[in-house]
Order: structure tokens, then C-alpha cells, then sequence
């Protein structure tokens, strides 16, 4: 008894006892800094907490984003760009997941460079918008769309006073169900809704209840629940259930505040891995019926910005990762940079000129229509050569325009039904620039008959540029007998060729200019490619092409101008 | 040679590790005062933690009823426990001295008995208001030697010895019987009290409707080992938090055998019963302390008395220890029972609070296994729960930190481990076993046979009489 007592009253074991008490008031601290920094529950209880007292201040600007923000161009860029992101913060998890994680400080310096570079944060609608009327005045001179896809918390929380700070506005991907369900890792409605009032989030819909995925049949990819059939359901089931789900969660944002009509497709799936046929066409049925603008995630290599003429239906998104502003301006910069080539492409420079295309559509008299091919010009009709273009038009074709403006010289393009429909704009400027435009009769289609597909080349051309097409091509000098009479009865005349520098397989300009410039007599007509393949060749080759004709005194000219000198 | 006696003086805990001069010092206050006030802000941060924690269990209400009820059941038990406690106030000690009776029921104790009677005699008590009655339930070992040493330093003691081992109820009961002061007091043969222990526990019998009143127990032994600190923390927020907020309502359900004090006029009146109770069948030999409680609390106030303290020795062991808490288990089976039938007369908030803390012990274990074992990752998932416990833990050891300023306060998370991973399950095992009524320890003590007493009379009667001999009054 007192043995206990004198052991209990002990000094030095009391020291030890003390210093041991007072280390475990940050020992036993550690499990919980332990659960709230290395799991992803406890990370979020984190945030909810951090943020619900005192947000963090946002990072201000680093001298590199400042450096690189301010060296980018002020001027007006075309299309928008739209980013997506998902979550913020733990970006040290091994998971798979990691990859659709940006940290926070990250986070903050791209939204610094952004700013700072210029660009204006535009919501869907406005996207949307401006993809059907192709009108730039809507924009701001940088636009730009953020989304975020799945209503995370972590992403919502913390970027929301990044936001704030530096001055952007995002669009939420919203799970209606996940977030009814308040399953803590995604935001619930009643947060969504404080969110949005702020005016930096527009809610918009990414399904209410379709955001699953299917990986059960082995060696396939997993597809999403949007673009699978249950079973024994029918395409028209499907189509009332998808349509369903997408009412349901317009409904429930319009509820919210939000008349955002643009949509995500869940894992960026819209049915390239769909296992039953017809899915990908019912779904887009469906979806044009709720929604005006949907965004995918996948082509992130050829990623550019939006352009008007792009299927609204597949708005492409680039994934932001984990980068430094550095990075991201320098892909957006690239972006741009293939933004302005497919822009050129599609002929969005060229004003739409109503009046002069009238004109030029007035003042195009084709002669009697030759029921024989031609395949060449009268040499009495002078140094005329007619310089003819196939499977165009192409990306290369806005700058073989450019080459022929800058030495005013003119070509004959032969376009068919599926060029002219894709890039009505090219069509344009070749009218307005003087050139002809030609109808050929491809793309080769079994079963249809020429005559068929002539017409139809014949009928996509007078949609896009208002023009008759008097001369039309046969896909091959052997198959050219046999064409002009049928391109006689749609009152074209058929031309073949008589100098072919065989450009199309040929990768050195020189080549190809050496073999023309010896090629030609007066009145030859040669044929170039300005589409189907890599065309850098034709298009380096032609100045020297060009030069070379001068320097010999000829003339370029259209087809219908040889015919006429004859 | 014996050394000097000398009244028990317990130690600081916040400053038994400096020399004696020093602790005292503005310095060692200071930095102690701002120890205390890092563990408020930690336990604040915990308690906001378990208010973000609710968000998570919001989420499995939809998918778990059972879990989502039970979270917010014991988490209003919990808060309103430790909400309640520091309305707690213990008495004054404002001099009144009724007379004592002292009873000491005593078995295989030899290492402790003396110091058990010094204590009790060193008492800053007047003797002459101080009756001490020591009983050896027929000992196999010395005890009966050293109370009689114990009797020649204090030759006023009345020693009883029964040469049959008769169980600690019937000591008791003899020990009431053979004495008569107006308030019987009942300390273990293994526990000491402070000096003024015994005028603190009398101070409330002021109030003529209070029938019992129930001490402070520290561990005597605690820094023998781990599980002895791991008690002291157990102990200490058991009386303070859980007998302090009862106390508020006069519904003390548990008096402690270690130190309780008891109305002569209330103990006459369940004596008989206490002493022949039976359960399924079965005399009911342990639970003393928590059956004379419930007898005495269907028609009297039972309070708490915080600086009444007296020190005792538990477990040092893990096997005693686990025997001790099935013991204590079995009893609290059949207690809370008895318990159930009258406590909603009580206040309706402390009603509520006994009826769920007799429900979650048999929950417990369906809720451990539910969330360990049953349970798939993410929210609610068995890490999320583990962790809720762990916080819960260390908000329980973080009160003994704060109210104490002990280093000893990290013991508490050790006890709730234990108690989680070990003791819960013992509440259906206890129900199996519930008829086997063994100590646990040594065989069954119960004997029915009443012959061969041998009772050693103090040396001198009582100076005075006392005034109020209540058991007259209420025999006449």
C-alpha cells in the first residue's frame, strides 16, 4: 500500500509522465491531419470546414504567368475556346482519377493568365449563339467558356473564390441525381443554387441520372449508361427514356435558376464505343430536342477552339491538367493557331457578300455545253493556260486563293457534293475572287449514278455560292468519253487535262512546278490538287508555277475563259 | 517500526513532476493555464469537425437508418452528457456533522486494510461523531491479523470476523446492523480517503430528501501501467460527467461501493430486500453498490459529491480487469432493469438519458460490426467511422486534459479502443453467462449458513450519545 503510493508520488517518473502528455497534444493530432490530407473524404470535410470559416486567400499571380500573360496578342482571336475542368486539389493521388485533378494553386495561375491575356469568360448560351449566326460581334475580342463537369465540391468550393478574384465565370455539368442525393462528394442543389446566384456559375446539364458507366463485357470499353440499351428495350424506348432523364434535369435547372440549354456528354461519351447500332443517331435525336450546345471531351491532340459550323452536338473541350499558366497559354496558343486554319478553311474570313455574289452568278453565261471531252484549249486562242484544282475544298485551299489573288491570276476548282456542303464560305471567296468553280462527280458512291451524283454536285454548289457550274470533271481520262454526255444533258461541258505534273504523289514543289512550266503550250490545262491528302507541295509549288508562266508570257485562266479565247 | 502515520494527501498531477517549492510558481500556472487553453481550442477544433462530420452522416441517413439513428442518438446522449456535467456544482462543506457509521466490509484484502481504517480515522471528522465498523468475510489470508494491528493504533473500531465466507451484501448488512449512526458510510476494503472526504459526502444529507450520496473514486494505483492511467481517465469521466449530470436531478443510479454514504432511515427501509435479492432464480451476489442505488432511489434524491474523493486500487492486470467489467456488465444487465421500472417518475430529461444509456450497450456491437465489417469504401465507409470514433476519443481524454491539466489525459483513448474493440462485446456474453455468479475472481462467495461470528467490541462505548438515533425512531 504505501509501496503504490511512493511509486505513485514518484518525481522522476512524473517528469517523464508530463513530457509525455504534453507530446501526445500533437501526437495524437496526427491521425486526423492523416485522414484530412490522405483521403479524399476527409480532404472534403476539410475544405467544407476551412471554407465555411475562413477561405483562403487566392495566390496571387506569379511573375512567370505575368511575363507570359502580358506577351500574348490583344487581338480579336476566332472561334471560343472551351476548357473543362473537374476536380481541384489532392493531386498527389496515385489514382487513375489524378489526372482529372487540378491543384488549387495551379488552378488560380491559369485563371491569372487567362485573365490577364486578355480573354472574357461567355457562357454557353452565348456559345450557342454564336455557333448558329457564325457572328463574331458577340463575342468579346478573347472569349473564352470554362466548364467544369460533375458538380464536384472540391472543384466548386475552392474554385469559386478564385473566381471571384480573378474576375472569370465557370459553367457547372451538373448530376441532378448526385447531387439530390447530397452524396458529399458532389455539391448539393441548395449550394448549387447559393453558387450561381453569385453570377460566376451557370448550371447546366450532365443527365440527371445517366452518369454510370458499364465496363461488364470483357475486353470492350466501358460505355456509358447515356448510349446503352437496357434490356430488351427498343430504340424507341430508348429514345423516351434518354429524352426523359434530359427533361428531367432541364426542368430541375430551370427550377434552379438556370435557362442554360447546353449539355456534357457523362465521361465525354457520346456512343463511340455504343454497342447496339442506331444508338448515337437516337441520342442525337433526343438531345437536339432539349439542348442546343453539348460538349465532348475526346480529340484532345487535334483540340482547337469552337467555330461556328462546328456540329453544335460535339463541342470539343480541352481537358485542362495539372499545368503551369505557362503551358496552358502555349496550348491554347497552338489551339489557336489550327483554330485560324480550319477558320480559313471554312471561308468564316470572307464576308459574305450577297450583291457581288449576285453579280458574279449574273454574269456567268455558259456556253453550248460540249458533248465531247475537252482536253485542251485551241493553241490559236494566245499564251492561255488553265490551271484546274481537285478534291478541294481543303485547309490548303485558302492559301492557294491567296496565292492566286497575290498574282491575280485565276483557276478553275473542281469541287463535289460533300466539299462544297462542308466549306459554302470557300466557295465565296473563289467566286468573289474571280475563280470558276467546277462540279466533279465524287465522292464515288456504288449505286448512284453519275448523272446523280453530278446533280448533286451541281445542286451543293448553287446553295453555297449561288453559281451554276459550266464545266465539270471526270474522275479519270479514261472515264471521260462516257461523262460528257451525261454532264452535256445537266448543260456542263466535260475537261480532261493535257499537262499533269502528278502532284499528287510527288512531295517536292520543284518537281511539280519544273514538270508543269515544261508541260504547258498555250491553251494546255493542268491539273492540281488542292485537297485529299497532305497538299504542301501544290501550295509551295505554285508561286514558282506562277512565276514561271509569266516569265513565258503566259495568262492563267479559268476553263470557261480558254474555251471563249478559242 | 512502523513509519508515522500521516493523513493521506493526494498529489497534483499537473505538477507532481516538479520539486514541491515550484509548484506553486506564477510561471509553472502560466504555461500550465496555457497547456489548457491549447486543449480547449483543439477540443473546439474537434467538435467543429464533428459538426462537418454531420454533412456525412446526413448522407447515410438515405442509405442506412439504422447507422443515422443511432449516430444521432448517442451524439445527443454524448452532448447532452457533457453539456449537462458543468452545470454540476458539489456542495459546501458548511459544518454539519451528523453521526457516522463507517462500514468496511473486508475479503483477502491484507495489503490494504490498514490503510483503508488509518485513512478513515485520520479523517479531519470529530471522533466522537465517528463509528467504524470493520468486517472480515471469512478471509483465507491475514486480513483479520491487520485489522486487529489497525485496532490497537485506533481501539474504537468494532471488528467483526465470519468464519464463513458469506458474500459482501451480508457483511454489509451486518455492519448496518451492529452500528447506528444516523448516516452509514460504505468504503472498499482497498480504497482511502482524503481527510476531509467524509465531511464533504455528509454535506448534502442536509437536504432531508437526499437518501444517498455517492463520493469521488481516483485510482489509487495509477501510474502502475498502462491500464491502471487508462482507469483513472475512465474513472474520473465517469463520476464527473456521467454521476455529475445525474446528480443534477437527484438520480445518481449508481452510489460506488468505494465511497457512498447512505440515510440509516432510507437503508432500513430496502435492507431486507437488498440483502435477499434474487435474479432468475439466483441469489444475486455482485452489483452491491449498483441494487442498494435503486432500492434507495425509487423514493430518495441520490447525489454526487466531487470533493469527496477517496483512491482506490483497480486492476492492474488485464485479466482481473476484464473479469471486473464483465462482473460490473452483469450487473448493469440486471440493474438496468430494475432501474427502468421507476426512473421515468424522475426528471423526464434524465429519464430519457438513463433509458438510452441502458440501449447502446446492446446497439454497440450490431454498429461496430455493421460498420467494419459491412460496409462498402467511401462515405460511412469502416475508416470514416474509425475515425469519428477516434475523435470522439480524443474529445473524451481532451476533458480529464482541460479539467484536470494532467499528463496523463491520452489514457482516455486507450480506454475508448479497449472499451470499442474489446468490451462491448461483453455485453452479449454477460447476457449468456448472466446465471453463472461467480466473482469471477474466486468462487461463488454465498453462503447461506449464518453461524460462527466473532465480533471484537471497541474499546470504549461512544462518549456521547448520539442525538438522533433514526433506527429507533423508525422501529418504533
Amino acid at each position: 500500500m504505501r509501496g503504490i503510493w511512493r511509486r505513485a508520488s514518484d518525481r522522476p517518473r512524473w517528469i517523464l509522465e508530463s513530457a509525455i502528455g504534453i507530446a501526445m497534444v500533437p501526437l495524437t493530432m496526427l491521425p486526423i491531419w492523416a485522414y484530412m490530407t490522405q483521403t479524399d473524404d476527409g480532404f472534403l470535410m476539410y475544405l467544407r470546414g476551412r471554407y465555411a470559416l475562413i477561405a483562403p486567400s487566392t495566390p496571387t499571380a506569379d511573375a512567370a504567368t505575368i511575363r507570359v500573360a502580358a506577351s500574348t496578342g490583344r487581338s480579336r482571336v476566332v472561334g471560343v475556346p472551351v476548357l473543362v475542368y473537374h476536380g481541384l486539389g489532392r493531386t498527389s493521388s496515385e489514382d487513375a482519377d489524378s489526372r482529372y485533378i487540378v491543384s488549387r494553386s495551379r488552378f488560380a495561375q491559369q485563371m491569372w493568365a487567362l485573365r490577364l491575356s486578355g480573354f472574357t469568360p461567355i457562357d454557353t448560351t452565348t456559345l450557342a449563339t454564336y455557333l448558329e449566326s457564325g457572328s463574331p460581334q458577340l463575342l468579346p475580342r478573347k472569349p473564352i467558356l470554362i466548364t467544369f463537369d460533375d458538380g464536384r465540391s472540391d472543384a466548386m468550393i475552392q474554385a469559386d473564390t478564385i473566381l471571384r478574384d480573378t474576375q472569370m465565370k465557370a459553367t457547372m455539368f451538373v448530376i441532378g441525381e448526385a447531387s439530390a442525393g447530397s452524396l458529399f462528394y458532389y455539391e448539393s442543389w441548395k449550394d448549387m443554387r447559393k453558387f450561381a446566384r453569385s453570377g460566376r456559375w451557370e448550371l447546366a446539364n450532365h443527365t440527371y441520372d445517366l452518369h454510370r458507366s458499364f465496363d461488364d463485357v470483357k475486353g470492350r470499353p466501358p460505355v456509358s449508361a447515356l448510349v446503352q440499351l437496357e434490356r430488351n428495350e427498343s430504340l424507341a424506348g430508348y429514345e423516351a427514356r434518354i429524352g426523359e432523364d434530359l427533361g428531367r434535369m432541364q426542368d430541375k435547372l430551370r427550377g434552379n435558376g438556370s435557362e442554360a440549354r447546353a449539355f456534357a456528354y457523362p465521361y465525354g461519351d457520346w456512343g463511340q464505343h455504343a454497342r447496339q447500332r442506331g444508338v448515337v443517331d437516337a441520342l442525337q435525336r433526343t438531345l437536339r430536342k432539349h439542348v442546343g450546345v453539348a460538349f465532348d471531351q475526346d480529340g484532345q491532340a487535334g483540340w482547337r477552339y469552337a467555330l461556328p459550323q462546328d456540329d453544335p452536338m460535339h463541342i470539343h473541350r480541352l481537358q485542362v491538367g495539372n499545368w503551369t499558366a505557362p503551358e496552358l497559354l502555349e496550348r491554347l496558343r497552338k489551339a489557336a493557331a489550327q483554330t485560324r486554319t480550319a477558320y480559313r478553311f471554312r471561308g468564316l474570313d470572307v464576308p459574305y457578300r450577297p450583291r457581288l455574289l449576285a453579280a458574279a452568278a449574273a454574269s456567268t453565261v455558259c456556253g453550248p455545253p460540249a458533248s465531247v471531252p475537252i482536253y485542251s484549249g485551241s493553241a490559236s486562242g494566245g499564251k492561255v493556260v488553265a490551271l484546274t484544282f481537285d478534291g478541294g475544298p481543303s485547309v490548303y485551299t485558302p492559301q492557294i486563293l491567296d496565292v492566286l489573288r497575290e498574282r491575280s491570276a485565276h483557276a478553275t476548282f473542281f469541287v463535289d457534293s460533300e466539299t462544297a456542303t462542308a466549306a459554302p464560305r470557300q466557295l465565296w471567296r473563289m467566286v468573289l475572287d474571280g475563280n470558276e468553280i467546277g462540279a466533279a462527280a465524287g465522292p464515288e458512291t456504288p449505286g448512284v449514278p453519275l448523272a446523280g451524283q453530278l446533280q448533286e454536285t451541281r445542286e451543293a454548289v448553287v446553295r453555297a455560292a449561288r453559281i451554276r457550274p459550266c464545266v465539270s470533271r471526270a474522275s479519270s481520262r479514261a472515264g471521260a468519253p462516257y461523262h460528257a454526255p451525261v454532264a452535256a444533258q445537266l448543260g456542263m461541258s466535260t475537261t480532261v487535262w493535257n499537262v499533269d505534273p502528278d502532284d499528287y504523289r510527288t512531295v517536292n514543289p520543284a518537281a511539280i512546278a519544273r514538270r508543269v512550266l515544261s508541260g504547258v503550250s498555250p491553251g494546255s490545262i493542268v491539273v492540281l490538287h488542292d485537297g485529299g491528302d497532305n497538299r504542301w507541295a501544290t501550295v509551295q509549288a505554285l508561286r514558282p508555277i506562277l512565276s514561271g508562266l509569266e516569265q513565258r508570257g503566259y495568262r492563267t485562266v479559268t476553263v470557261s475563259q480558254l474555251r471563249r479565247t478559242e | 517500526m512502523r513509519p508515522k502515520l500521516a493523513p493521506f494527501r493526494p498529489l497534483e498531477e499537473s505538477t507532481a513532476a516538479l520539486p514541491p517549492r515550484y509548484r506553486d510558481a506564477l510561471l509553472v500556472r502560466a504555461v500550465s493555464r496555457v497547456l489548457q487553453l491549447v486543449c480547449i481550442v483543439y477540443a473546439a477544433a474537434l467538435l467543429y469537425w464533428i459538426w462537418l462530420a454531420k454533412d456525412n452522416g446526413l448522407v447515410v441517413l438515405l442509405k442506412d437508418p439504422l447507422f443515422y439513428a443511432y449516430s444521432l442518438l448517442i451524439s445527443f446522449y454524448v452532448l447532452m452528457r457533457f453539456a449537462l456535467a458543468p452545470f454540476y456544482r458539489s456542495s459546501p462543506d458548511v459544518g454539519y456533522r451528523p453521526v457516522c457509521s463507517i462500514v468496511i466490509p473486508a475479503f483477502n484484502e491484507e495489503g490494504c486494510i490498514e490503510a483503508t481504517i488509518d485513512a478513515c480515522l485520520m479523517s479531519d471528522y470529530p471522533p466522537e461523531c465517528l463509528e467504524v465498523v470493520v468486517i472480515d468475510d471469512g478471509s483465507t489470508d491475514r486480513t483479520w491479523e491487520r485489522m486487529l494491528t489497525a485496532r490497537e493504533r485506533h481501539p474504537n473500531i468494532l471488528c467483526i470476523r465470519f468464519h464463513q465466507n458469506r458474500g459482501k451484501r451480508a457483511g454489509m448488512a451486518e455492519g448496518i446492523r451492529r452500528s447506528s449512526g444516523e448516516v452509514c458510510i460504505f468504503i472498499d476494503s482497498d480504497s482511502v480517503v482524503e481527510p476531509n472526504g467524509l465531511a464533504f459526502l455528509v454535506a448534502d444529507f442536509e437536504n432531508p430528501r437526499v437518501g444517498a450520496v455517492v463520493g469521488h473514486a481516483e485510482v489509487l494505483n495509477k501510474t502502475a501501467n498502462l491500464l491502471t492511467r487508462m482507469q483513472q481517465v475512465r474513472y474520473y469521466v465517469a463520476f464527473r460527467v456521467i454521476k455529475g449530470s445525474e446528480s443534477i436531478f437527484g438520480a445518481v443510479t449508481c452510489a460506488s461501493g468505494c465511497f457512498s454514504a447512505y440515510r440509516r432511515t432510507a437503508l432500513l427501509e430496502v435492507l431486507d430486500r437488498f440483502e435477499t435479492q434474487r435474479f432468475l432464480g439466483r441469489p444475486a451476489t455482485f452489483g452491491d453498490d449498483r441494487a442498494l442505488t435503486n432500492y434507495v432511489l425509487r423514493t430518495w434524491r441520490i447525489t454526487y459529491q466531487s470533493r469527496a474523493r477517496s483512491h482506490t486500487l483497480c486492476p492492474e492486470r488485464a485479466r482481473v480487469f476484464a473479469v471486473q467489467q464483465l462482473r460490473w456488465k452483469k450487473s448493469w444487465l440486471r440493474e438496468s432493469l430494475h432501474v427502468s421500472k421507476f426512473i421515468w417518475r424522475k426528471n423526464p430529461l434524465a429519464a430519457a438519458l438513463t433509458y438510452l444509456g441502458c440501449l447502446f450497450p446492446w446497439v454497440a456491437p450490431i454498429v461496430v460490426l455493421h460498420s467494419v465489417w459491412f460496409r462498402a469504401v467511401g462515405v460511412g465507409s469502416p475508416l470514416f467511422y474509425l475515425v469519428g470514433a477516434y475523435v470522439m476519443a480524443v474529445l473524451y481524454s481532451l476533458y480529464y486534459a482541460i479539467t484536470r491539466r494532467s499528463p496523463l489525459w491520452w489514457n482516455g483513448i486507450t480506454f475508448v479502443a479497449i472499451y470499442m474493440f474489446f468490451l462491448v462485446w461483453q455485453t452479449y456474453y454477460a447476457l449468456v453467462t448472466i446465471r453463472n455468479t461467480d466473482w469471477g475472481t474466486r468462487a461463488s462467495t454465498h453462503s447461506e449458513e449464518t453461524d460462527g461470528i466473532e465480533v471484537v467490541e471497541p474499546a470504549m462505548a461512544m462518549r456521547t450519545e448520539p442525538k438522533l438515533l433514526v433506527h429507533e425512531e423508525s422501529a418504533a
